[in-house]
């Protein structure tokens, strides 16, 4: 005879679990079954017009690693991110601590600056793609008439021009994002640490490398790592733009995850280049976190 | 407490797995079937569309037809993933390069039993070849389009031709491109530039660099269909578009949009593209609705359409541009659906409609042969052209990922990099992607 089920007989750990039951499920079947999936498609010449696959060992990551196309790709991904984040990072320092200052309107100017964040992504390219355009681009005609330039900037033409302009993109996109989430850091340093500070003689810039970064420096990190994941990740932006182009010049591997997917077919090479990509920012983020993070500091 | 949380939760599974099983989605009285089109994507395409579609539902009783708009460029992937999925409309708008993939994955259904040798003869016999795959047939031509070269009438007579004059050869066309590239600044200070070439790195502009890969001798696969892109022939239409990009007589990274747009503002001497270039050119310049009382304005009087060059081989060459519309393996009353692709290819009305409407050019030759095509100016050059037209440049499963690589290659070219490393790049890459 079944045991008639009766939830006031289960532990609190048994009921939790029970609880989280749903949710596991759902994160097992999107999240944990695919990642597993696709490494071991990785393994195979798996094609999406064929029904069959076989197993081919390490053949595609050879292939990869052989391949100058993905070495030129993966710099650019790495190119394109580190700058992004970078200028993301700066830009949204100053505006953070410009709006911690009290400043009128703070509110306002907040809310406005998180549109550029909450514009559709595919907005946002359509928007820079012809603010950009070497053409019939507003960005050209406003340096020409200003008399910055003299001839009109090839911006989505040019290796490294084209690169600036999915950078500035980038910047622009996500800037919001990490001024929110510095300013909601700085708005948490005791005043009374920041007065003391001001009393032992620390200027504005000590105050700022001594007492504001090491104190926000939790959120500083996880906000650029989150950034960092999300640019690499981004295809919608760049596709938008420059499609990859000029000559793969800002390709990056979710773009070439995509055509050899979607235009080649192959998903089993698709998904070691999927594999390297998550490895890269595993190492990165381990990295990252343990020796540019390192310990959390007291400061008070 | 504890009962209640998982009565709730259970509750609300059975309510999700409930909604989920009873989707009311196939509740028509009759059956409908739904053809993924790319010309109700276009502004200009979507009266056409739904005008025949209206006609077509009133005159027949038996299935209600609707269309599903689909960008061009996802069609052909959203056609696989489609069936894939198990989902799919009844039908779908196809460039004819798109078959092999298309028909490897077990998307298309196979036709060759739905028509007749009479039926089929009403068709060129290319356009058959074209959208045949090892000896079946994988879909309905609906139009043809020859491409030829538009060019701005004002500015050939700018740099001293009288048109329409037709590009004699390569030599010639160029000097022509030159010529008009080196015209002083119009009067709002913007300079000139020889041809709206599309130069993207997409694969619509890999498509129309193949033209002139034909033209200066070259194929993409060989005799026993291995792809070749390390040939004169490829390196000769690198170094043309070297030849644009360098000396700035080609606007670089420009879609087939912009290259549109472009031309029809007025800067540009040449453009290459189909018959239904007429249809978007006015839709652009707002002229489909309301047309200027100045002749002078008029777009369809700004231009003049001409032969292509005659290439290397002696010849003049384009793509033929084949579109056709196939029928998905897993649909549903695929005999109604048939009838409904016969009647819209090959009705008279219904190629008026989408002559008059996009300047399209029937693919049926009975309805091609009447006065009103025969007779028109515009379409004098792709008639002209059509019998140096080719098909699907190379019948593979790999033809797209061809062309992301052609399209690298396109753009290392027109940005002054060395012929020679980006040839056998672009070989060794090709020889990757089939291995």
């Amino acid at each position: 005879m079944i045991a008639k089920f009766n939830p006031r007989k289960l532990t609190n750990a048994q009921f939790a679990l029970l609880l989280l039951l749903p949710a596991l499920t759902i994160i097992c079947s999107i999240i944990v079954f695919p990642l597993i999936y696709s490494f071991g498609l990785s393994f195979t010449d798996k094609n999406l017009l064929r029904e069959n696959a076989k197993f081919i060992g390490l053949e595609n990551y050879r292939k990869l690693m052989g391949s100058e196309s993905y070495w030129q790709i993966l710099s650019n991904t790495v190119i394109i991110s580190f700058f992004s984040v970078l200028g993301q990072t700066i830009l949204g320092m100053a505006l953070a601590l410009l709006l911690n200052t009290g400043i009128r309107g703070m509110k306002i100017f907040r809310g406005l600056a998180l549109t550029c964040w909450a514009v559709p992504a595919l907005a946002a390219g359509i928007l820079w793609l012809l603010i950009f355009n070497a053409e019939y681009g507003i960005l050209n005609h406003i340096l020409k008439t200003i008399g910055i330039i003299s001839e009109f900037i090839p911006w989505l033409t040019h290796m490294i021009w084209a690169k600036v302009a999915v950078i500035i993109t980038f910047i622009w996109r996500g800037t919001p994002f990490i001024m929110v989430m510095f300013l909601a850091g700085l708005q948490t340093i005791p005043n009374d640490i920041i007065d003391s500070s001001k009393i032992d003689g620390a200027g504005p810039v000590r105050r700022f490398i001594h007492v504001t970064i090491p104190t926000i420096r939790p959120i500083i990190m996880i906000a650029t790592l989150l950034q960092v994941i999300m640019i690499f990740q981004n295809f919608i932006i760049i596709h938008s733009i420059t499609e990859g182009g000029p000559a793969n010049g800002t390709k990056t591997l979710c773009i070439q995850v995509y055509e050899i997917a979607f235009d080649a077919w192959k998903i089993g090479r698709a998904s070691a280049i999927g594999v390297t990509w998550l490895l890269l920012l595993l190492l990165f983020s381990i990295f990252y976190m343990r020796y540019v993070g390192g310990k959390e500091q007291k400061i008070y | 407490m504890r009962r209640l949380v998982v009565i709730l939760q259970a509750t609300l599974f059975l309510l999700v797995g409930l909604l989920t099983l009873t989707s009311p989605a196939f509740s028509a009285d009759k059956p409908v079937i739904v053809g993924a089109d790319v010309l109700t994507s276009e502004k200009f395409g979507i009266t056409f569309v739904h005008t025949i579609n209206e006609k077509y539902n009133g005159m027949q009783d038996k299935v209600i037809v609707k269309d599903l708009p689909m960008p061009y460029a996802q069609t052909r992937e959203q056609a696989i993933l489609a069936h894939k999925s198990g989902k799919v409309p009844s039908m779908t708008f196809l460039m004819s390069q798109w078959i092999p993939e298309l028909a490897a994955a077990g998307v298309l259904e196979p036709l060759n039993k739905y028509f007749t040798k009479e039926e089929l003869n009403v068709y060129p016999k290319g356009f058959i070849e074209d959208v045949s795959y090892k000896g079946e047939i994988y879909a309905v031509p609906t139009y043809t389009g020859p491409i030829c070269l538009f060019a701005n009438k004002e500015l050939l007579k700018m740099a001293g031709y009288d048109p329409p004059r037709d590009p004699k050869d390569m030599e010639d066309f160029k000097e022509m491109i030159k010529k008009i590239s080196e015209l002083p600044p119009d009067a709002k200070g913007n300079r000139r530039y020889g041809f709206a070439l599309r130069t993207s790195q997409d694969k619509n502009s890999a498509w129309w660099f193949v033209p002139w890969v034909w033209n200066y001798g070259g194929q993409l696969a060989d005799a026993d269909d291995n792809p070749t892109l390390d040939t004169p022939g490829f390196r000769k239409a690198l170094e043309f578009y070297q030849w644009m990009g360098t000396n700035k007589y080609a606007p670089l990274g420009q879609t087939v949009h912009d290259s549109r747009n472009l031309f029809s503002q007025g800067n540009y001497g040449f453009c290459h593209d189909g018959p239904w270039l007429r249809g978007i050119l006015r839709n652009i310049t707002g002229q489909d609705k309301e047309k200027p009382t100045d002749p002078s304005k008029n777009i369809d009087n700004m231009y003049v359409t001409l032969m292509m060059p005659v290439g290397a081989t002696g010849q003049r060459t384009g793509h033929a541009n084949q579109t056709c519309q196939g029928v998905f393996a897993k649909a549903e009353n695929k005999d109604e659906i048939i009838k409904y692709l016969k009647w819209r290819s090959t009705d008279p009305w219904v190629c008026e409609q989408r002559f008059d409407l996009t300047g399209m050019m029937p693919a049926a030759l009975p309805v091609l042969s009447k006065p009103k095509y025969q007779n028109d100016p515009y379409l004098k050059a792709f008639a002209n052209n059509i019998a140096y037209m080719k098909g699907t440049p190379w019948k593979s499963i790999y033809w797209t990922g061809m062309q992301d690589i052609i399209a690298v290659a396109m753009q290392e070219a027109l940005l002054g990099k060395d012929i020679d490393a980006i040839a056998k790049k672009a070989q060794s890459e090709v020889e990757d992607l089939v291995d």
